[in-house]
């Protein structure tokens, strides 16, 4: 028997199954990535490097990068709730407006929603290298190093010079938090990056020491517990914090928010 | 006219007349009329331009001429401003600045101030000068409503460093002082300052540190509750200051007023007075990476200055000085050594202090390096 309210019931049971495979799928939605080409990046390392006992800058090095995907925004509130209700991720505190970026966000935070993500898509998510970021930073990356007055043996000079840069980088900062978007996109096409949010990248603080000449590192050891937080300035923020406006050094300029992108590896 | 402003502050006052009546006696506004004449014709009126903080307005510390009447002028103004990034508060200011304006005279001298309530303003306020002697500190002489304005003249007799704060009444005393109705006033010796033996000392550059103590409440959502103005937000800020844990601990108004391109500046070998003022609540200034050389840690010059200080006491309600001669260049953070005040509070300031570093008094002999554990480390412990 056929009839037209058959026939509609058992639409309205395939939509419902419909509906309900969908919520229960195990895919997500991949976020949306901007692809930057392999090419050369000159690169200076994340940490504190000394030459003798003098601090100086890093030597920059030319390596030949590989393509990046990386993800245009910053993960959203919105997605991460999902991976909160999905039991990947610790809750944490939200605006609860629209398209706003995930603060409040710790380094364990950041690499379990990589997880997350990546079983739930089934591609490998993870967070950039500071050399990653500073690749799809573009034009708003930056070159940590000083001038030569700061790699001199006076080391208030590199002190000071590395706090009025801090002031200088951050400038007179709007210091809301904003809807994806606000900070526009750079010349890669990454969005927001280098706003007021930073970003944990993965990248270990190290100790380094140089050759004599200066020219290349020596010796170098990570150590874990701080990395690399990336945005108008990198910092060094240790792994478990959430909020770097306090509680960072007692003189120093602190990254006003910490959230993070990911970046999706090939293949 | 009676505006919503008017309605919210009627509802205030009603809130708060139990206390005003069982202290009314205390707070009676006076007048001076009725006593004795005195003739002060014949003193030199100098006219003195008040800078809003940390800075200080130009001013003799060795006093060339003879006692004066220093004529002040302030205007209380009520605005809202920014405590925090995420946090905002209806302020009450005295001259648009919290904290307010820092005054300098001689002993001897006479402080003339002109104080002014502007009509746009919502409430009453006025002055008590712990400087002064007599009428509440001048708080009875000066009670201003909106519109008006008073003229108050008191003779600098003691000298130091002392706070000033608005004390209009009852629990609105409380409420304007930590809105931020506060500020300094330095009475200088004639000769200027002395060490511990009695020999002079002067300094290159003087800031004015004023520490305020803000409780601003927050809403259900959790972030600080913003308010239309000062009297709609009373009652919830009422109820955070009894009790008595502050939100924010600030220098200069608000968290980093005073570092960044705020931070304060010197050059190594130049001598600091740092004046800290805190009309309201216990503080404990440190200077990370320095000292206080010479410290009134109670803030009156006729008592000999301690020596060598590593941090000193600023008892709630009082202004200390201290005089530092910085030896090294680099970033020096000045804090309240409450370090969860400091640091999660708000209350630090950073100093920037150029020269050429001193290996003598300081130098890094092993940069932090790997060890070997197996061989070193052995003998540290007993």
């Amino acid at each position: 028997m056929t009839t037209p309210a058959a026939l509609a019931l058992l639409l309205a049971l395939a939509v419902i199954a419909g509906v309900t495979a969908l919520r229960l799928a195990p895919g997500v939605e991949a976020p949306e990535t901007v692809h930057i080409a392999a090419g050369p990046q000159d690169y200076r390392p994340a940490g504190e490097f000394r030459q003798g006992t003098r601090m100086v800058d890093a030597p920059m090095e030319r390596v030949e990068a590989p393509a990046l995907e990386v993800m245009k925004f910053h993960v959203s509130e919105a997605e991460y709730a999902r991976c909160v209700a999905d039991r990947g991720c610790p809750p944490l505190p939200v605006t609860g407006r629209p398209g706003m970026p995930q603060t409040n966000i710790n380094h364990a935070d950041a690499t379990a929603y990589a997880a997350w993500l990546s079983a739930r898509t089934g591609a490998t998510w993870r967070l950039p290298t500071d050399a990653e970021w500073l690749r799809a930073a573009g034009e708003r990356g930056f070159d940590d190093g000083f001038a030569e007055d700061a790699n001199g043996a006076d080391p208030s000079r590199r002190w000071i010079a590395n706090y009025l840069r801090e002031v200088e980088l951050r400038g007179e900062a709007d210091l809301a938090l904003h809807p994806q978007g606000h900070f526009g996109v750079n010349d890669r096409g990454v969005a927001d990056i280098a706003g007021n949010v930073w970003e944990w990248t993965e990248t270990c603080f190290q100790n380094g020491t140089l050759t004599p000449d200066g020219t290349a590192i020596a010796t170098r050891a990570d150590y874990c517990g701080v990395r690399s937080v990336q945005g108008k300035h990198r910092a060094f923020v240790i792994d478990f914090i959430r909020d770097a406006r306090v509680g960072g050094c007692a003189a120093g300029v602190p990254p006003d928010y910490l959230g993070f992108r990911l970046v999706r590896d090939a293949g | 006219m009676f505006t919503r402003r008017a309605a919210l502050m009627g509802a205030a006052l009603v809130a708060a007349s139990p206390y005003l009546i069982t202290s009314a006696s205390a707070e009676e506004v006076m007048d001076t009329s009725g006593a004795a004449p005195v003739d002060l014709s014949s003193l030199p009126r100098r006219k003195v331009k008040l800078l809003a903080p940390p800075f200080v307005h130009e001013h003799e510390q060795v006093a060339t001429t003879g006692p004066a009447i220093i004529e002040f002028e302030m205007k209380i103004i009520e605005k809202e401003m920014q405590v925090d990034e995420d946090a905002w508060i209806q302020a009450m200011t005295f001259n648009g600045s919290v904290p307010g304006p820092m005054m300098v005279v001689h002993e001897g001298d006479y402080v003339e101030l002109t104080l002014f309530n502007p009509p746009e303003n919502m409430m009453q306020h006025n002055i008590d000068f712990h400087a002064a002697t007599g009428a509440l500190g001048g708080g009875s002489l000066t009670l201003v409503n909106p519109g008006e304005k008073a003229v108050l003249r008191f003779k600098a007799t003691r000298p130091g460093v002392f706070v000033y704060h608005c004390a209009p009444g009852g629990p609105m005393i409380p409420w304007h002082v930590v809105s931020g109705m506060s500020g300094a006033i330095m009475v200088l010796p004639r000769d200027g300052l002395k060490d511990h033996l009695g020999k002079p000392v002067s300094y290159d550059r003087i800031y004015h540190i004023g520490e305020n103590d803000f409780y601003l409440p927050r809403g259900p959502d959790g972030d600080y509750m913003r308010f239309a103005d000062a009297g709609e937000g009373y009652s919830d800020m009422l109820e955070v200051m009894n009790r008595l844990i502050p939100s924010h601990v600030v220098f200069n108004g608000r968290v980093g007023a005073l570092t960044g391109t705020g931070a304060l500046v010197a050059e190594q070998g130049e001598t600091v007075l740092f004046v800290h003022s805190q009309a309201n609540r216990d503080s404990r200034p440190h200077l990370i990476g320095g000292h206080g050389d010479l410290v009134w840690e109670s803030g009156k010059f006729n008592n000999l200055p301690e020596r060598d200080l590593e941090t000193w006491f600023i008892r709630g309600g009082s202004a200390g000085a201290a005089l530092y001669t910085f030896l090294q260049p680099g970033v020096y953070a000045y804090v309240n050594h409450n370090l969860i005040e400091a640091v999660n509070l708000g209350a630090t300031a950073h100093v920037i202090v150029g020269g050429d570093w001193n290996n003598d008094l300081m130098e890094q002999v092993v940069a932090p390096v790997e060890y070997d554990v197996l061989h070193e480390g052995r003998t540290a412990l007993p």
